[in-house]
Protein backbone atom coordinates (compact mmCIF):
# COMPACT_ATOMS: atom_id res chain seq x y z
CA UNK A 1 0.00 0.00 0.00
CA UNK A 2 1.48 3.20 -0.82
CA UNK A 3 2.33 6.34 1.83
CA UNK A 4 -1.14 8.34 0.61
CA UNK A 5 -3.10 5.60 1.37
CA UNK A 6 -1.60 4.07 4.05
CA UNK A 7 -1.69 7.63 5.81
CA UNK A 8 -5.07 8.44 5.28
CA UNK A 9 -6.02 4.80 6.59
CA UNK A 10 -4.19 6.01 9.87
CA UNK A 11 -5.64 9.29 10.14
CA UNK A 12 -9.28 7.56 9.89
CA UNK A 13 -8.35 5.17 13.02
CA UNK A 14 -10.02 7.60 15.26
CA UNK A 15 -12.44 10.24 13.53
CA UNK A 16 -14.55 9.87 10.34
CA UNK A 17 -11.96 11.13 7.18
CA UNK A 18 -13.03 14.75 6.14
CA UNK A 19 -14.80 15.36 2.48
CA UNK A 20 -11.37 16.28 1.24
CA UNK A 21 -9.57 13.09 2.48
CA UNK A 22 -12.14 11.53 1.07
CA UNK A 23 -12.14 12.71 -2.35
CA UNK A 24 -7.80 11.58 -2.06
CA UNK A 25 -9.47 8.16 -1.39
CA UNK A 26 -11.39 8.41 -4.55
CA UNK A 27 -8.32 9.65 -6.19
CA UNK A 28 -6.34 6.74 -5.26
CA UNK A 29 -9.32 4.18 -6.10
CA UNK A 30 -10.08 5.54 -9.44
CA UNK A 31 -6.17 5.51 -10.27
CA UNK A 32 -5.92 1.91 -9.04
CA UNK A 33 -8.67 0.78 -11.55
CA UNK A 34 -6.60 2.05 -14.56
CA UNK A 35 -3.26 0.66 -12.89
CA UNK A 36 -5.11 -2.68 -12.67
CA UNK A 37 -5.64 -2.59 -16.22
CA UNK A 38 -2.56 -1.65 -17.41
CA UNK A 39 -1.57 -4.68 -14.99
CA UNK A 40 -4.22 -7.31 -16.66
CA UNK A 41 -2.91 -6.02 -20.10
CA UNK A 42 0.43 -6.99 -19.28
CA UNK A 43 -0.64 -10.13 -17.84
CA UNK A 44 -2.34 -11.29 -20.84
CA UNK A 45 0.17 -9.88 -23.14
CA UNK A 46 3.37 -11.56 -20.95
CA UNK A 47 4.44 -13.56 -24.14
CA UNK A 48 3.70 -10.99 -26.77
CA UNK A 49 5.66 -8.68 -25.09
CA UNK A 50 8.60 -11.43 -24.70
CA UNK A 51 8.40 -12.92 -28.14
CA UNK A 52 9.89 -10.53 -30.21
CA UNK A 53 12.37 -9.61 -27.62
CA UNK A 54 13.54 -13.31 -27.51
CA UNK A 55 13.94 -12.83 -31.06
CA UNK A 56 16.07 -9.91 -31.37
CA UNK A 57 18.17 -11.18 -28.64
CA UNK A 58 21.87 -11.41 -29.68
CA UNK A 59 23.33 -14.71 -30.41
CA UNK A 60 24.41 -16.16 -26.73
CA UNK A 61 25.01 -18.88 -24.08
CA UNK A 62 21.70 -20.57 -23.95
CA UNK A 63 22.13 -20.69 -19.98
CA UNK A 64 23.03 -16.76 -19.92
CA UNK A 65 19.90 -16.02 -22.28
CA UNK A 66 17.75 -18.06 -19.82
CA UNK A 67 18.83 -16.60 -16.75
CA UNK A 68 18.79 -12.62 -17.98
CA UNK A 69 15.06 -13.16 -19.06
CA UNK A 70 14.06 -14.94 -16.25
CA UNK A 71 15.39 -11.74 -14.20
CA UNK A 72 13.53 -9.62 -16.51
CA UNK A 73 10.26 -11.76 -16.38
CA UNK A 74 10.73 -11.38 -12.49
CA UNK A 75 11.57 -7.47 -12.73
CA UNK A 76 8.55 -6.72 -14.88
CA UNK A 77 5.83 -8.59 -12.85
CA UNK A 78 7.49 -6.71 -9.59
CA UNK A 79 7.52 -3.93 -11.57
CA UNK A 80 3.20 -4.14 -12.65
CA UNK A 81 2.49 -5.13 -8.91
CA UNK A 82 3.95 -2.24 -7.64
CA UNK A 83 2.36 -0.09 -10.35
CA UNK A 84 -0.97 -1.17 -9.19
CA UNK A 85 0.11 -0.56 -5.27
CA UNK A 86 1.81 2.47 -6.46
CA UNK A 87 3.97 2.01 -4.24
CA UNK A 88 8.05 2.34 -5.31
CA UNK A 89 9.20 0.71 -2.10
CA UNK A 90 7.43 -2.34 -2.79
CA UNK A 91 9.19 -2.67 -5.76
CA UNK A 92 12.32 -2.31 -3.76
CA UNK A 93 11.39 -4.84 -1.30
CA UNK A 94 9.91 -7.61 -2.97
CA UNK A 95 12.14 -7.74 -6.15
CA UNK A 96 14.73 -4.79 -6.43
CA UNK A 97 17.31 -5.79 -4.07
CA UNK A 98 16.95 -9.43 -5.10
CA UNK A 99 17.40 -8.53 -8.46
CA UNK A 100 20.44 -6.13 -7.90
CA UNK A 101 22.09 -8.99 -6.35
CA UNK A 102 22.14 -10.94 -9.68
CA UNK A 103 24.73 -11.75 -11.64
CA UNK A 104 25.11 -8.92 -14.31
CA UNK A 105 25.83 -9.21 -17.84
CA UNK A 106 25.81 -6.89 -20.94
CA UNK A 107 22.53 -8.98 -22.17
CA UNK A 108 20.67 -7.54 -18.81
CA UNK A 109 20.94 -4.28 -21.03
CA UNK A 110 20.32 -5.14 -24.14
CA UNK A 111 17.48 -6.67 -23.21
CA UNK A 112 15.91 -4.24 -21.00
CA UNK A 113 16.20 -1.81 -24.16
CA UNK A 114 14.79 -4.46 -26.41
CA UNK A 115 11.79 -4.73 -23.52
CA UNK A 116 11.00 -0.93 -22.63
CA UNK A 117 10.13 -1.16 -26.90
CA UNK A 118 8.31 -3.36 -26.72
CA UNK A 119 6.27 -2.31 -23.98
CA UNK A 120 5.88 0.85 -25.06
CA UNK A 121 4.54 -0.37 -28.07
CA UNK A 122 2.19 -2.61 -26.16
CA UNK A 123 0.98 -0.29 -23.79
CA UNK A 124 0.79 2.95 -25.61
CA UNK A 125 0.43 6.50 -24.78
CA UNK A 126 -2.13 6.06 -22.01
CA UNK A 127 -0.56 2.84 -20.28
CA UNK A 128 3.13 3.32 -20.85
CA UNK A 129 3.24 6.36 -18.48
CA UNK A 130 1.86 4.15 -15.40
CA UNK A 131 4.17 1.63 -15.48
CA UNK A 132 7.50 4.25 -16.37
CA UNK A 133 8.57 4.95 -12.88
CA UNK A 134 8.38 1.53 -11.94
CA UNK A 135 10.21 0.20 -14.87
CA UNK A 136 12.73 2.99 -14.29
CA UNK A 137 13.02 1.13 -10.90
CA UNK A 138 13.92 -2.08 -12.49
CA UNK A 139 16.29 -0.74 -15.01
CA UNK A 140 18.52 0.42 -11.76
CA UNK A 141 18.22 -2.76 -11.02
CA UNK A 142 19.24 -4.64 -13.56
CA UNK A 143 20.64 -2.93 -16.41
CA UNK A 144 24.04 -1.40 -14.45
CA UNK A 145 26.93 0.30 -16.28
CA UNK B 1 15.16 -21.99 -24.29
CA UNK B 2 11.25 -22.57 -23.98
CA UNK B 3 9.84 -19.00 -23.67
CA UNK B 4 6.22 -19.98 -23.17
CA UNK B 5 7.54 -22.54 -20.28
CA UNK B 6 9.58 -19.91 -18.69
CA UNK B 7 6.30 -17.62 -18.83
CA UNK B 8 4.30 -20.84 -17.77
CA UNK B 9 5.48 -21.02 -14.36
CA UNK B 10 6.35 -18.77 -11.10
CA UNK B 11 9.51 -16.89 -11.06
CA UNK B 12 11.03 -16.73 -7.45
CA UNK B 13 12.62 -14.20 -6.58
CA UNK B 14 13.26 -13.19 -2.55
CA UNK B 15 12.02 -15.76 -0.44
CA UNK B 16 13.03 -13.59 2.42
CA UNK B 17 11.55 -10.26 1.41
CA UNK B 18 9.80 -8.80 4.91
CA UNK B 19 6.47 -7.95 3.68
CA UNK B 20 5.64 -11.59 2.44
CA UNK B 21 7.93 -13.61 4.63
CA UNK B 22 6.84 -12.22 8.17
CA UNK B 23 2.83 -12.47 8.92
CA UNK B 24 0.88 -12.75 11.68
CA UNK B 25 -2.42 -14.24 12.83
CA UNK B 26 -3.72 -11.97 15.62
CA UNK B 27 -6.62 -14.42 17.00
CA UNK B 28 -4.08 -17.04 17.88
CA UNK B 29 -1.49 -14.61 18.93
CA UNK B 30 1.34 -15.99 16.51
CA UNK B 31 4.01 -14.65 14.18
CA UNK B 32 4.84 -16.90 11.45
CA UNK B 33 7.29 -17.42 8.30
CA UNK B 34 5.66 -17.44 4.62
CA UNK B 35 5.34 -21.67 4.81
CA UNK B 36 3.49 -21.52 8.09
CA UNK B 37 6.54 -22.37 10.48
CA UNK B 38 6.40 -20.39 13.70
CA UNK B 39 8.32 -17.09 14.70
CA UNK B 40 9.28 -15.51 17.56
CA UNK B 41 9.97 -11.75 18.66
CA UNK B 42 12.48 -12.30 21.63
CA UNK B 43 12.77 -9.44 23.48
CA UNK B 44 16.56 -8.05 23.94
CA UNK B 45 15.77 -7.59 27.61
CA UNK B 46 15.30 -11.65 27.81
CA UNK B 47 18.77 -12.73 25.81
CA UNK B 48 20.49 -10.10 28.26
CA UNK B 49 18.60 -11.79 31.04
CA UNK B 50 19.77 -15.66 29.33
CA UNK B 51 23.26 -14.54 29.44
CA UNK B 52 23.21 -12.99 32.90
CA UNK B 53 21.63 -16.00 34.78
CA UNK B 54 23.47 -18.38 32.72
CA UNK B 55 26.69 -16.05 34.34
CA UNK B 56 24.89 -16.71 37.88
CA UNK B 57 24.26 -20.48 37.33
CA UNK B 58 27.16 -22.41 35.77
CA UNK B 59 29.79 -19.59 35.59
CA UNK B 60 32.67 -20.21 33.75
CA UNK B 61 30.76 -23.25 31.41
CA UNK B 62 28.28 -20.18 30.45
CA UNK B 63 30.27 -19.98 26.83
CA UNK B 64 30.62 -23.80 26.56
CA UNK B 65 26.66 -23.68 26.88
CA UNK B 66 25.72 -20.78 24.97
CA UNK B 67 27.67 -22.25 21.91
CA UNK B 68 26.00 -25.71 22.12
CA UNK B 69 22.21 -23.65 22.07
CA UNK B 70 24.39 -22.17 18.66
CA UNK B 71 24.99 -25.46 17.45
CA UNK B 72 21.31 -26.75 18.14
CA UNK B 73 19.65 -23.96 16.57
CA UNK B 74 21.89 -24.29 13.59
CA UNK B 75 20.85 -27.71 12.83
CA UNK B 76 17.44 -26.62 12.64
CA UNK B 77 18.01 -23.78 10.69
CA UNK B 78 19.68 -25.42 8.04
CA UNK B 79 17.15 -28.15 7.93
CA UNK B 80 13.95 -25.62 7.90
CA UNK B 81 16.61 -23.31 4.72
CA UNK B 82 16.91 -26.98 2.85
CA UNK B 83 13.27 -27.39 3.13
CA UNK B 84 11.84 -23.92 2.75
CA UNK B 85 14.28 -22.76 0.23
CA UNK B 86 14.03 -26.09 -2.03
CA UNK B 87 10.15 -25.66 -1.95
CA UNK B 88 10.53 -21.77 -3.22
CA UNK B 89 12.87 -22.15 -5.59
CA UNK B 90 12.13 -25.28 -6.25
CA UNK B 91 15.48 -27.18 -7.04
CA UNK B 92 17.74 -28.34 -3.87
CA UNK B 93 19.55 -26.33 -1.74
CA UNK B 94 22.39 -27.72 -3.13
CA UNK B 95 22.01 -26.40 -6.24
CA UNK B 96 21.34 -22.80 -5.44
CA UNK B 97 24.48 -20.94 -7.36
CA UNK B 98 26.51 -19.33 -4.40
CA UNK B 99 24.83 -15.51 -5.28
CA UNK B 100 21.79 -16.51 -4.66
CA UNK B 101 22.66 -19.06 -1.33
CA UNK B 102 24.86 -16.08 -0.13
CA UNK B 103 21.87 -13.69 -0.71
CA UNK B 104 19.39 -15.81 1.12
CA UNK B 105 21.96 -15.95 3.97
CA UNK B 106 22.07 -11.95 4.55
CA UNK B 107 17.83 -11.67 4.13
CA UNK B 108 17.46 -14.40 6.25
CA UNK B 109 19.68 -12.27 8.85
CA UNK B 110 18.44 -9.15 7.75
CA UNK B 111 14.36 -10.32 7.86
CA UNK B 112 14.78 -11.64 11.67
CA UNK B 113 16.62 -9.16 12.91
CA UNK B 114 19.70 -10.83 13.59
CA UNK B 115 21.95 -8.41 11.68
CA UNK B 116 23.25 -7.81 8.45
CA UNK B 117 25.67 -10.82 7.66
CA UNK B 118 28.62 -9.95 5.37
CA UNK B 119 30.47 -13.02 3.82
CA UNK B 120 33.93 -12.01 2.72
CA UNK B 121 35.74 -14.75 0.56
CA UNK B 122 39.06 -12.67 0.35
CA UNK B 123 40.63 -15.15 2.62
CA UNK B 124 39.80 -18.03 0.66
CA UNK B 125 43.67 -18.57 -0.16
CA UNK B 126 44.09 -19.62 3.29
CA UNK B 127 40.79 -21.93 3.55
CA UNK B 128 39.55 -19.15 5.46
CA UNK B 129 35.78 -17.47 5.26
CA UNK B 130 35.46 -14.37 7.38
CA UNK B 131 31.89 -13.61 8.46
CA UNK B 132 30.83 -10.26 9.40
CA UNK B 133 27.94 -9.47 11.29
CA UNK B 134 26.79 -6.40 12.18
CA UNK B 135 23.80 -5.20 14.96
CA UNK B 136 23.95 -8.97 15.80
CA UNK B 137 22.00 -9.49 19.42
CA UNK B 138 23.34 -12.37 20.43
CA UNK B 139 26.25 -10.03 22.44
CA UNK B 140 26.96 -10.53 26.17
CA UNK B 141 26.62 -6.49 26.82
CA UNK B 142 29.84 -6.52 29.51
CA UNK B 143 31.27 -10.22 29.30
CA UNK B 144 34.28 -8.66 31.30
CA UNK B 145 36.75 -11.18 29.71
CA UNK B 146 37.71 -8.92 26.93
CA UNK B 147 37.31 -11.79 25.04
CA UNK B 148 34.75 -12.10 21.93
CA UNK B 149 31.31 -12.93 23.90
CA UNK B 150 29.17 -14.06 20.57
CA UNK B 151 29.02 -17.68 21.64
CA UNK B 152 25.76 -18.39 20.40
CA UNK B 153 26.62 -17.08 17.02
CA UNK B 154 29.84 -19.47 16.81
CA UNK B 155 28.37 -22.33 17.71
CA UNK B 156 25.67 -21.38 14.92
CA UNK B 157 28.16 -20.51 11.80
CA UNK B 158 29.82 -23.41 12.90
CA UNK B 159 27.19 -25.86 12.35
CA UNK B 160 25.67 -23.83 9.33
CA UNK B 161 28.48 -23.89 7.31
CA UNK B 162 29.74 -27.63 8.16
CA UNK B 163 26.36 -28.52 6.85
CA UNK B 164 26.79 -26.03 3.36
CA UNK B 165 30.01 -27.44 3.07
CA UNK B 166 30.00 -30.80 4.06
CA UNK B 167 33.34 -30.25 5.97
CA UNK B 168 33.90 -30.73 9.53
CA UNK B 169 35.20 -26.53 9.95
CA UNK B 170 34.93 -24.88 12.72
CA UNK B 171 34.33 -21.34 13.57
CA UNK B 172 36.30 -18.72 16.08
CA UNK B 173 35.24 -15.05 16.67
CA UNK B 174 37.97 -12.51 16.02
CA UNK B 175 35.54 -9.02 16.98
CA UNK B 176 32.95 -8.40 19.12
CA UNK B 177 30.75 -5.74 19.85
CA UNK B 178 31.11 -5.67 23.30
CA UNK B 179 34.79 -4.91 22.96
CA UNK B 180 33.43 -1.56 20.91
CA UNK B 181 34.12 -3.42 17.88
CA UNK B 182 31.63 -2.06 14.71
CA UNK B 183 30.75 -5.97 13.97
CA UNK B 184 31.01 -9.45 15.02
CA UNK B 185 33.58 -10.95 13.07
CA UNK B 186 34.06 -14.61 12.60
CA UNK B 187 36.63 -16.94 11.01
CA UNK B 188 35.65 -20.28 9.85
CA UNK B 189 37.69 -22.55 8.31
CA UNK B 190 39.55 -26.56 8.76
CA UNK B 191 40.70 -26.75 12.31
CA UNK B 192 44.52 -26.55 11.47
CA UNK B 193 43.52 -23.59 9.29
CA UNK B 194 42.31 -22.09 11.82
CA UNK B 195 44.56 -22.88 14.75
CA UNK B 196 46.69 -20.18 14.79
CA UNK B 197 43.76 -17.67 14.35
CA UNK B 198 42.61 -19.60 17.86
CA UNK B 199 46.16 -19.09 19.61
CA UNK B 200 46.02 -15.19 18.19
CA UNK B 201 42.49 -14.70 19.28
CA UNK B 202 43.49 -16.27 22.81
CA UNK B 203 46.66 -13.85 23.71
CA UNK B 204 44.25 -10.90 22.97
CA UNK B 205 45.71 -9.61 19.52
CA UNK B 206 42.62 -7.87 17.93
CA UNK B 207 40.53 -8.43 14.56
CA UNK B 208 42.54 -5.71 12.25
CA UNK B 209 45.84 -7.01 13.39
CA UNK B 210 44.96 -11.11 12.54
CA UNK B 211 43.13 -10.18 9.14
CA UNK B 212 46.63 -8.68 8.29
CA UNK B 213 48.25 -11.73 9.09
CA UNK B 214 46.08 -13.58 7.03
CA UNK B 215 47.19 -11.43 4.48
CA UNK B 216 50.71 -11.55 4.54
Amino acid sequence: MNGTMLNLLNTAEQRYLEAAEQQQLWQQFHAMTNRLKVYDQLRTQEAQIFRPVTRQMPPVDEAAAESALRDWVAALRGAALAMVLDDPEFFDHRVGQWLQARPHSPLHTTLGQLLQAQLKTVLGSQGWPLLAPYWEQAQQCLSRP
Amino acid sequence: MNLDTLLNQPVPTDYFAPGAYVQGDLELGTLSNRRGNRLLAIPEHLVQGIYRSLEQEVGKATPLVLQSCGRHWGQHLFARLSEELAEYYGKPLAELTMQELVYCLSRCWQVHGWGQLHLDWSYSQRGLILVQNQNSPWVQPQSGSGQPSAYVEVGLLEVLFRQLTGREVQCVQIACLSQGQGSNQFLIGLPERLQPVTDWVQSGMDAATILQRLRN
